[in-house]
């Protein structure tokens, strides 16, 4: 007989960091386009897999040194490679005690709305680079465009379907959403990336989180951002699983402009004078003088993705501002992650070029 | 309680052939964008973990029978697959104790400003000749550690001719990580020996002379060779570079690359899929290798 506990154990050992199942009711009142019961309609309780991101990829960019390591390890590392890899492994022993295992790694950018704006088939996201080449050569809107998609059968949602990580995760029990829109576990603060898998085995749910509240709402996020991205004042509001979630009002375009970029104080591999030039008024959103849109941050991209190629599919990041702040803050005053590290990860004032 | 002998049972247990830990003051003479301390600066060490890379998959090469699982199994996934798997876990084991680990994978397609090689492995590479420090006292970013120089301070193996790292186990046939970390973990002495004896059958086997005993290796001249450029290349058709004046110096390996000209003949030398990984299919069969191999097998040295 499958338990929860069984579930548990060999997630841990395959190598995620925290487990927590979650009842599939829990998602009621989710949009109908991005609730997951539609994938899996019998689907009774939700898996929830947390994998730490080293607090160690993060020191490389508060020290204003090494950015690579970060989108790679962390991000395309973990969402890639390791995530699949444990799903795939507890997919088998659900599989084994004769239950279906609808495993789900994290698919940011495919969903049937925008990761930015909610607007229906947008595409583009920050953690994966935008094809520019290769856009301009077809003119489609997206280098991955879901803007035909329709349901398959009558009473269905259109495909691929994309959940609310952050708030499965919530649902899981596994922690809360912070003021930053990030999700903090107990154990690991902002620092993780989730998977799930969604099953009919008869396991045993865990309950909402309930500790102390993880975030201090003491807006280091909203100071720190690069980009003033996040507002003091206006939230978002859900209930997920009789649980109450808040998080500030996030300019997700403006995210996507200084994640990637980060602008003249904050990206040391684009010079001076490429932002004094602002050729065309490309890097207007990083300067401050414009909205971010959709075609604002094309803009962007367009002229600073040859500082930093990757050709990893993920985007550099070299801003992560929120995390570190965050980070930081729960270290020194407390929320969840006091006493994890013998040093914190902030030892002075946090870098800004001089520009 | 982290100990360096719990570290290296975990390390072999999670998929690691070799592991070594190193010194950081082994550091000190490094150049600061080498620099292990200019990213975790109160670092007490840094931890080697070599992985093989099967024999038979250059043995296969060698063979002209199956070229493209070197790069699919012995480059690929080694670098971003099994060994980013590895750093997960073993940073999770380090960070449970208190201390930073900071992963190193290989940096494949960056070059730190100044440095004008390339990695022959990938599609290109770009060198971050824009990126200036964040502040007085810093190195320019990125930091990319010297491996080679690393898995000797971390007493795993010795530099050889092209660059790379001999070890006694394996010689050139492995691939590294690192983890730079502030726990205080007993260190292992650097290596040593030099196991590379400047036979020069490396050079001798190089179908593009990309290697020579006083220049070591020509990191462009080995990327035109390694995808394929020579006469040798099973793949090679009379198609190839068909309208090219250099044809006949560049098959016979008798022309010189630069990164401009190498660059500019990458496009004609498509033999094997690469766009799906970004890894370039290596169509020399890494001549160089298989004979230091075979010379270090045959000179006991392995």
């Amino acid at each position: 007989m499958l338990s929860s506990e069984m579930v548990k154990k060999a997630a841990l050992a395959a190598g995620a960091d925290v487990c927590g199942i979650g009842d599939m009711a829990r998602f009621e009142g989710a949009p109908k386009e991005m609730d997951p019961r539609y994938i899996f309609p019998e689907a009774t309780r939700v898996i929830g897999l947390v994998f730490r991101i080293p607090r160690g990829v993060q020191r490389g960019i508060e020290e204003g040194t090494q950015f690579y390591q970060y989108p790679s390890m962390a991000y395309g590392g973990i969402n890639e490679i390791f995530a699949p890899s444990v799903l795939y492994h507890i997919g088998k022993l659900i599989e084994d005690h004769g239950y279906e295992a609808a495993v789900y790694r994290n698919t940011g950018a495919r969903g049937v709305v925008s990761d930015m704006d909610g607007s229906p088939g947008n595409t583009l996201s920050p953690e994966e680079q935008i094809e520019v080449n290769e856009r301009a050569k077809t003119k489609t809107a997206h280098h991955r465009t879901v803007q035909f998609t329709r349901p398959v059968r009558p009473g269905s949602v259109a495909p691929d379907l994309q959940f609310h990580f952050r708030l499965a995760a919530v649902a899981c029990g596994l922690g809360e959403i912070g003021w930053s829109k990030m999700f903090l576990t107990p154990q690991f603060g902002p620092l993780q990336r989730v998977a799930f898998i969604f099953t009919d085995a008869p396991l045993a749910p865990d309950p909402m989180y309930a500790g102390p509240a993880l975030c201090r709402r003491c807006m280091a996020c909203v100071r720190e951002c690069p980009g003033q991205c996040l507002s003091t004042t206006e939230s978002i509001k859900v209930r997920v699983g009789g649980k109450d979630c808040e998080w500030g009002k996030l300019d997700e375009w403006k995210c996507y402009a200084f994640y990637t970029h980060a602008g003249r104080k904050f990206n040391p591999f684009v010079p001076k004078d490429v932002f004094d030039a602002n050729e065309n008024g490309d890097l207007n959103v990083l300067e401050g003088k414009g909205p971010a849109t959709e075609a604002e941050i094309v803009k962007v991209y367009k002229a600073l993705a040859k500082y930093f190629p990757s050709w990893v599919g993920y985007n550099m990041a070299k801003c992560g501002g929120c995390i570190r702040a965050c980070v930081s803050m729960l270290e020194k005053r407390g929320g969840c992650m006091e006493q994890r590290f013998r040093r914190p990860l902030r030892q002075g004032k946090p870098w800004s070029l001089e520009r | 309680m982290l100990t360096a002998e719990l570290i290296k049972e975990k390390a072999r247990e999670y998929g690691a052939d070799l592991v070594g830990i190193g010194d950081i003051a082994g550091f000190a003479d490094e150049i600061p964008q080498r620099d292990p301390k200019q990213i975790l600066p109160w670092a007490t060490c840094v931890i080697g973990f070599g992985f093989r890379v099967p024999r038979a998959l250059y043995q296969s090469m060698a063979d002209g029978s199956q070229h493209f699982n070197y790069t699919q199994l012995g480059v690929k996934t080694i670098d971003e697959e099994f060994a980013e798997i590895f750093l997960l876990k073993m940073a999770g084991l380090i960070e449970n104790e208190g201390y930073d680990a900071c992963v190193q994978r290989n940096i494949s397609n960056l070059r730190i400003k100044g440095d004008k090689t390339t990695n022959p492995e990938v599609s290109d590479t770009y060198e971050l000749v824009h990126a200036e420090p964040v502040a007085p006292g810093k190195p320019t970013p990125d930091v990319i550690m010297d491996f080679t120089r690393a898995a000797e301070l971390c007493g795993l193996g010795s530099r050889s001719l092209r660059g790379g790292v001999l070890t006694p186990q394996f010689g050139p046939y492995v691939r590294f990580v690192f983890i730079v970390t502030d726990a205080p973990l007993a260190c292992d002495e650097p290596f040593r020996r030099h196991l590379c004896d400047q036979c020069g059958a490396c050079v001798r086997a190089c179908p593009g002379h990309a290697l020579s005993l006083n220049g070591g290796l020509d990191s462009w001249q080995c990327a035109v060779y390694y995808r394929g450029a020579h006469r040798s290349n099973p793949f090679m058709t009379d198609a190839t570079l068909k309208d090219h004046p250099e044809r006949e110096a560049i098959l016979n390996g008798d022309k010189r690359f630069d990164a401009e000209s190498a660059r500019a003949i990458f496009p004609a030398l498509r033999f094997l899929p690469m766009a799906q990984t970004g890894y370039a299919p290596c169509l020399c069969g890494r001549r160089c290798d298989v004979a230091c191999y075979e010379h270090l097998r045959e000179a006991k040295i392995l």
